[in-house]
């Protein structure tokens, strides 16, 4: 649909040829007079079609699903099955599309364009976008179906990829978005019509919506109506790091490839970095268990004071489209589904392992297109520094840490102190986080305390939390640059916990698997690529100096630097977090055991008596999250077990002899706390749900 | 070992040309009978004097750039020979991105000098020529039956050579003579590889370049009579080695026909059809090979294997015949096939529908199968091929017919809104009786209505099929100008035959691009063959060489993309082109493990010598211990 074509675009366009960054190859795209005014939002649109699509409206797509082999079976199977009527389950098939269904169309979304263009430039100093690579998927749509997934840390995320796609002449995508959105008066139905369509959270055994969904996915992709976008975390990633990936969407795409439906798919994984974060303060609070608010429109309303807000700029970094055909070579064999119908044809393990092998590998992706910002570095160090730190002090470690950041591989966001000026840098942004610290005029930089933070959780008292909030404020800062140090942050660990004077690189490695082995849910690991990563990251830092190395011996006297020490540091928390949920669980987790987030909250209330005590020092380990990921951790590792109690349902159950171990084993790489009765003397209560 | 005793089998009285002994020692009267039979093979024995050494087809015909630059088939054999394709140049130039400028002439010849001696089994050499079985060790002999017809064998003529070439050629002249040869082969483990037409196409007839035995071509060309005509069971006895012209000619003297009807039809021979499992493009009425067999005799090194009665159909155990159908001369000789035989029909008629897109057009043939009312022959070409078939079009001398022609395309583009970047069309060809035709149009062209197609004449109908022989005469000019192309095919359910040729030949587009072919490949398919289950999908590809270092390794490494991709998709290793050397390596995945194990323990137990060692389908490794010399 060409509404109006003109110059504009042409110097739309011409506009932001000028505006490149200098560094890292990004120009901007909101501060310019080209989308300055409504007219942009009427300008001509002309994104490729894919060579293979049939036109189609979104009721007929959804009438083709409706219609599809895939969920006329299934209508036919649970008919017999559940003796329902199968004009009956057709009526309910024909409810979940509509509540699903997209209607996308160029109204909603040039209002869109419009709209955001004119909020954003009063919230953002700037939004900036890779061309190069968009402009390479712009080529592949012709070709190929592709699948957009970005990763997931903000609301902000999807409509700033529809943004950019409209603004270079990508086909819009459509999205899946969760149930909660629908309900959004007005917004609800204009997110719909720009190519939302909306998935209920948790529909696992229902066999007719998975069906619908399955074929609501695969039918864009075969006909490639629309590039498909979904986020692979499942929900945005509150402590801003990457999420353990959910495969469900994932494996849905991929079908159609494994069918051989479409001749191959691209995978574009994104990254996108924000300076500020608008749900930053919502984040602090859920990741320490209070619950997010619904969302609503008027909720929406009530917080449009933050459109007049200071957030920074944002970076959107566009990876090189994968192949699926070039990434699946030698790992799936597709003629396997030859003898069954397609869509009746269930995937092979071989399969689903694959689907788990390009999750872990987008989530990679998307941490390599990052930006640091110098925020995340100032945050770190202010934790590093018990929250305060004087500004010379800190414009010199910054710049420390930033030569580090890129010394591992990573880019970070330098502008303005390309010539050296790092504090008048840093002085330009930090008004952008007034609400989280404070530069006193003894220059002294410090965060600012929480004034009220009530908690309706037992255990956690108004102090605590007040605490803990202030501290995640800037932790969720800092886990923006930990993939960075990953690798070279667990060797460093490795290093610094070790209680002999030597060690040797294979016992390094163990305990580096090791360290992955527990955080296998915290942090993204290549299962694939295990000892490249390690020998990389083990060179990165013989060559800067961190660690000393002779005859495959480590020298760790002569590794414990201000490297190691600081990398170290960086994982402590969790590693305590992990320690806590080992300790809660062998001392409670028994009778209080029956689900993962009982067991959460359980170690949560311990952490926080003991942190009243002096015995624990990291607010962090309050982290629900942390401590959720950890109990996934156990239960993949087999230190948690799924046991059917008396009355039959399932209990989560831990097993104390493999605690003690993983216990003991931590114990190598950190000096754990020692608990005394009293520490163990709690006045728990039976964590209520 | 020799087979038993048939007796002299007259053909229905009055066909008494056909009526002569099977069962005696050749004589020297019998002999000249021999001779005078196949006097009648319009293939001699010297092969070379009348065929190309080193292309398709008839030395005489030929695709010549004449000298006003036009495309001219040379020759009088054909219904094209002698007219002009204008418009064939510049589907050449602009689609394939060929120059004239740029040419690739086939070396003059390979002489004696250039070809590998030959190795020789002396006392087999001595016994062969006391047992008087007609043989020769000339090199152009050895040469020509050296290969088939695939795009690394005819490289191979043109700009290169072969390691390994037969030894020595022997004609038998009849299953008696067979017997000897592969009993002497048998005593002086010598390798024999069968050679009927020579038009295969996945290399089974290349000797294994590793083998150090004798190896001989056992060419079958002698055999090729009509031993007898049972008109009560309509069923004929042929020896194996006629070729599908020659029979089809001597049965319609007698006013019957086989109906079979593969593409390579006049030249490959009927031992060809049986050991590939081939296809005719009338199968539709006539059936397969395997349903137009009703016996078959092979000498086999165990001895001669066949089943004892002629019945229409038997219960008793797994049918010995599908041993032998698609067996590509690993396992023995096949020397005589009693096969069903038909009244000729008295009306042949082509047509044709034009479609406005390849999916509609595979809809509509779903429906005539699921109908089963297809018929002789239907198939689907893609557009690309349509376009192709266009570039085709003999010069038109009057204007009127021009004239027409010009409005016939702008009614279907513009009035009825056909985009001729996707319309497609369905050739067809209609056999039986007159009323029979009829009806038979009337329900498919009902049918095509359904899905919008529209009837485009006989003309077009016609001009599919005689693409069908003129296809590899082309590929012969397109060699000249640096232009290589290969036809592969395979069968798929019809739910998968969309996707299937869609995704193939964007398989064939992205690997050519990913190796730095500059332009563009040819990548057409067509919908061949209809079945219940299913459909036989047929494909074109072809691309210009210009600027490539290997160009037929570079081809290779796309054709098994492409039959990675066709079996990614459903589809199998071949419809009726067979496996040869040239698609071992997806065999496994086709039968199973224990599937492999049962052909090898077939192999072992008729083969332990792996005399047979063209090393087809298996491997010349997996064929046994005699083979590792």
């Amino acid at each position: 649909m060409v509404w109006r074509k003109g110059l504009l675009h042409v110097t739309f366009l011409y506009q932001f040829t000028s505006m490149i960054r200098c560094n890292h190859g990004f120009e901007e795209i909101i501060h310019h007079s080209g989308c300055h005014n409504v007219a942009w939002g009427f300008n001509s649109y002309n994104p490729p079609v894919y060579k293979y699509n049939n036109p189609r409206q979104p009721s007929e797509i959804r009438s083709d699903v409706i219609q599809s082999d895939r969920v006329c079976r299934t209508i036919a199977q649970l008919s017999e099955r559940e003796g329902k009527s199968e004009t009956e389950l057709r009526q309910e098939a024909e409810e979940i599309i509509s509540e699903m269904g997209h209607e996308k169309g160029m109204a909603a979304i040039r209002v869109f364009a419009i709209a955001l263009t004119n909020t954003w430039r009063h919230m953002y100093r700037g939004i900036y976008v890779n061309k190069g690579n968009i402009l390479k998927v712009r080529e592949l749509c012709k070709d190929h179906p592709v699948v957009f997934m970005p990763c997931h840390r903000s609301y902000m995320d999807f409509l700033l990829m529809s943004y950019i796609c409209y603004a270079y002449d990508l086909p819009c995508p459509v999205i899946t978005a969760g149930m909660d959105f629908m309900a959004m008066q007005v917004i609800g139905s204009l997110l719909r019509r720009s190519g939302a369509f909306f998935i209920r959270r948790s529909f696992g055994s229902d066999l007719l919506y998975w069906a619908i969904f399955t074929e609501y996915v695969q039918t864009h992709l075969r006909n490639g109506d629309s590039p498909v976008e979904f986020f692979v975390e499942g929900t945005r990633s509150r402590s801003q790091k990457s999420l353990a990936p959910k495969l469900g969407c994932l494996t849905a795409v991929l079908e159609t490839y494994f069918k051989a439906e479409v001749p191959d798919l691209y995978i574009v994984p994104v990254g996108i970095s924000y300076e500020r974060i608008l749900e930053e303060k919502l984040y602090s609070y859920e990741l320490l268990g209070v619950p997010k608010p619904r969302e609503s429109t008027s909720g929406l309303w009530k917080a449009r004071h933050i459109l007049s807000s200071d957030y920074g700029s944002i970076h959107v970094s566009f990876a090189t489209p994968i192949s699926v055909h070039e990434f699946m070579k030698g790992h799936v064999d597709r003629s396997v589904h030859s003898v069954q119908p397609r869509y009746m044809s269930a995937l092979s393990q071989r399969e689903i392992a694959a689907a788990q092998i390009m999750a872990e590998e987008v989530l990679l992706q998307q941490q390599r297109q990052m930006v640091l910002s110098p925020w995340s570095l100032v945050a770190t160090l202010l934790l590093h520094h018990g929250g305060c730190i004087h500004m010379k002090q800190l414009c010199t470690e910054v710049q420390w840490l930033k030569q580090l950041a890129e010394n591992f591989g990573s880019r970070v966001d330098w502008h303005g102190a390309e010539d050296g000026s790092v504090e008048k840098m840093l002085r330009d942004i930090l008004p952008v986080y007034k609400d989280t610290v404070t530069l006193s005029t003894d220059l002294h930089l410090r965060s600012n305390p929480v004034e009220k933070a009530t908690s309706d959780r037992k255990g956690l008292d108004s102090a605590t939390m007040a605490t803990a909030v202030q501290h995640m404020m800037l932790a969720i800062y800092r886990n923006q640059l930990l993939h960075a140090f990953l690798h070279t942050g667990l060797i460093s660990v490795a290093v610094i916990g070790c209680r002999k004077n030597v060690l040797c690189t294979e016992e390094l490695y163990d305990r580096h698997l090791f360290l992955q082995k527990l955080l296998c849910k915290e942090f993204t690991f290549s299962s694939t690529n295990k000892k490249k990563e390690f020998d990389h990251a083990f060179l990165c830092l013989q060559h800067i100096g961190a660690v000393s190395l002779s005859d495959h011996q480590l020298h760790i006297a002569r590794s414990t630097t201000k490297t190691t020490i600081f990398l170290q540091r960086l994982f402590q928390p969790f590693l305590f977090g992990y320690w806590l949920l080992f300790e809660y669980l062998v001392t409670h987790g028994v009778e209080s055991g029956s689900s993962g987030q009982a067991m959460a909250i359980g170690a949560q209330t311990l952490g926080a008596h003991l942190l009243q005590q002096g015995i624990l020092s990291h607010p962090e380990i309050l982290s629900l999250e942390m401590l959720s990921n950890g109990v996934k951790s156990l239960l993949e590792c087999g230190a948690i077990c799924r046991q059917r109690n008396r009355t039959g349902d399932m209990m989560l159950v831990p097993d104390r002899t493999e605690i003690f171990h993983l216990k003991n084993e931590l114990g190598k790489v950190i000096q754990l706390p020692v608990l005394d009765a009293k520490g163990l003397a709690l006045p728990l209560t039976p964590a209520k749900l | 070992m020799a087979g038993k005793s048939r007796g002299v089998v007259s053909v229905e009285g009055k066909n008494g040309e056909f009526s002569e002994s099977t069962n005696s020692n050749v004589t020297s009267q019998n002999k000249k009978a021999f001779q005078e039979a196949t006097l009648k093979n319009s293939i001699p024995k010297r092969r070379q004097e009348l065929l190309k050494w080193n292309g398709w087809g008839y030395r005489d015909s030929e695709l010549i750039m004449n000298a006003k630059q036009q495309v001219e088939l040379t020759g009088h054999r054909y219904k094209l020979s002698g007219t002009v394709m204008p418009a064939l140049k510049d589907w050449l130039l602009s689609n394939l991105g060929a120059r004239l400028d740029y040419t690739r002439p086939s070396q003059p010849g390979l002489t004696a000098a250039e070809l590998p001696s030959p190795v020789i089994n002396q006392v087999f050499l001595e016994e062969l020529v006391t047992s008087g079985v007609d043989h020769s060790v000339d090199c152009q002999d050895r040469l020509f039956r050296a290969h088939g017809h695939t795009l690394h064998e005819v490289f191979a003529l043109r700009e290169g050579n072969f390691d390994r070439i037969p030894d020595l050629v022997v004609w038998p002249v009849c299953h008696d003579e067979v017997v000897k040869v592969v009993d002497l082969a048998c005593k002086h483990n010598v390798v024999i590889i069968p050679f009927g037409g020579g038009t295969s196409v996945t290399q089974a007839v290349e000797c294994p370049a590793t083998e150090s035995r004798m190896i001989v071509s056992l060419d079958t060309s002698q055999m090729s009579r009509i031993l007898w005509l049972d008109e009560k069971n309509l069923t004929a006895c042929i020896e194996a080695g006629v070729i599908g012209q020659d029979l089809e000619r001597k049965l319609e003297e007698k006013g019957y026909c086989t109906g079979h009807e593969p593409d390579s039809f006049e030249f490959s021979s009927l031992g060809g059809w049986v050991a590939t499992r081939a296809s005719g493009m009338k199968k539709n009425v006539y059936g397969n090979i395997e349903d137009l067999v009703v016996h078959l005799r092979a000498v086999t090194p165990r001895g001669v294997l066949e089943k004892g009665c002629q019945v229409p159909r038997i219960s008793s155990g797994p049918d010995l015949h599908h041993v032998l159908l698609g067996s590509e001369g690993t396992l023995g000789v096949v020397t005589e096939v009693i096969m069903k035989v038909r009244p000729r029909p008295p009306c042949q008629k082509y047509g044709s529908v034009v479609f406005s897109g390849f999916e509609t057009g595979v809809a509509c043939l779903r429906e005539v199968a699921r109908q089963r009312c297809a018929p002789a022959s239907i198939r689907l070409v893609d557009n690309e091929q349509f376009i192709f078939g266009q570039a085709l079009k003999p010069e038109v001398n009057s204007i009127i017919q021009s004239f027409v022609d010009g409005i016939k395309k702008i009614y279907l583009t513009k009035w009825k809104g056909f985009d001729p970047k996707q319309m497609c069309v369905a050739t067809l060809l209609f056999e039986g009786t007159h009323k029979d035709v009829e009806v038979q149009e009337k329900k498919v062209y009902e049918i095509a209505s359904m899905f919008g197609g529209l009837p485009a004449g006989e003309e077009n109908g016609q001009r599919g099929y005689d693409l069908t022989f003129l296809i590899a005469y082309i590929r012969d000019l397109g060699f000249h100008y640096g232009v290589i192309s290969e036809s592969f095919e395979t069968s798929v359910p019809w739910d998968r035959v969309v996707d299937l040729c869609r995704n193939v030949k964007d398989r064939l587009h992205r690997e050519c691009k990913a190796r730095g072919i500059p332009h563009p490949p040819f990548a057409s398919c067509r919908v061949t063959q209809l079945y219940d289950a299913g459909a036989c999908v047929y494909f074109y590809f072809a691309f210009c060489i210009r600027g490539l270092a290997n160009p037929v390794s570079v081809y290779e490494e796309i054709e098994t993309a492409a039959r990675d991709e066709i079996l990614a998709c459903g589809g199998s290793i071949s419809h009726h082109h067979g496996v040869g050397k040239l698609r071992q390596r997806w065999l496994a995945q086709t039968v199973s493990g224990p599937g492999l194990g049962l052909l090898r323990a077939v192999k072992q137990h008729l083969d332990p010598q792996n005399i047979f060692g063209s090393g087809n389908l298996l491997g010349a490794a997996a064929a046994g211990p005699a083979s590792k010399l």
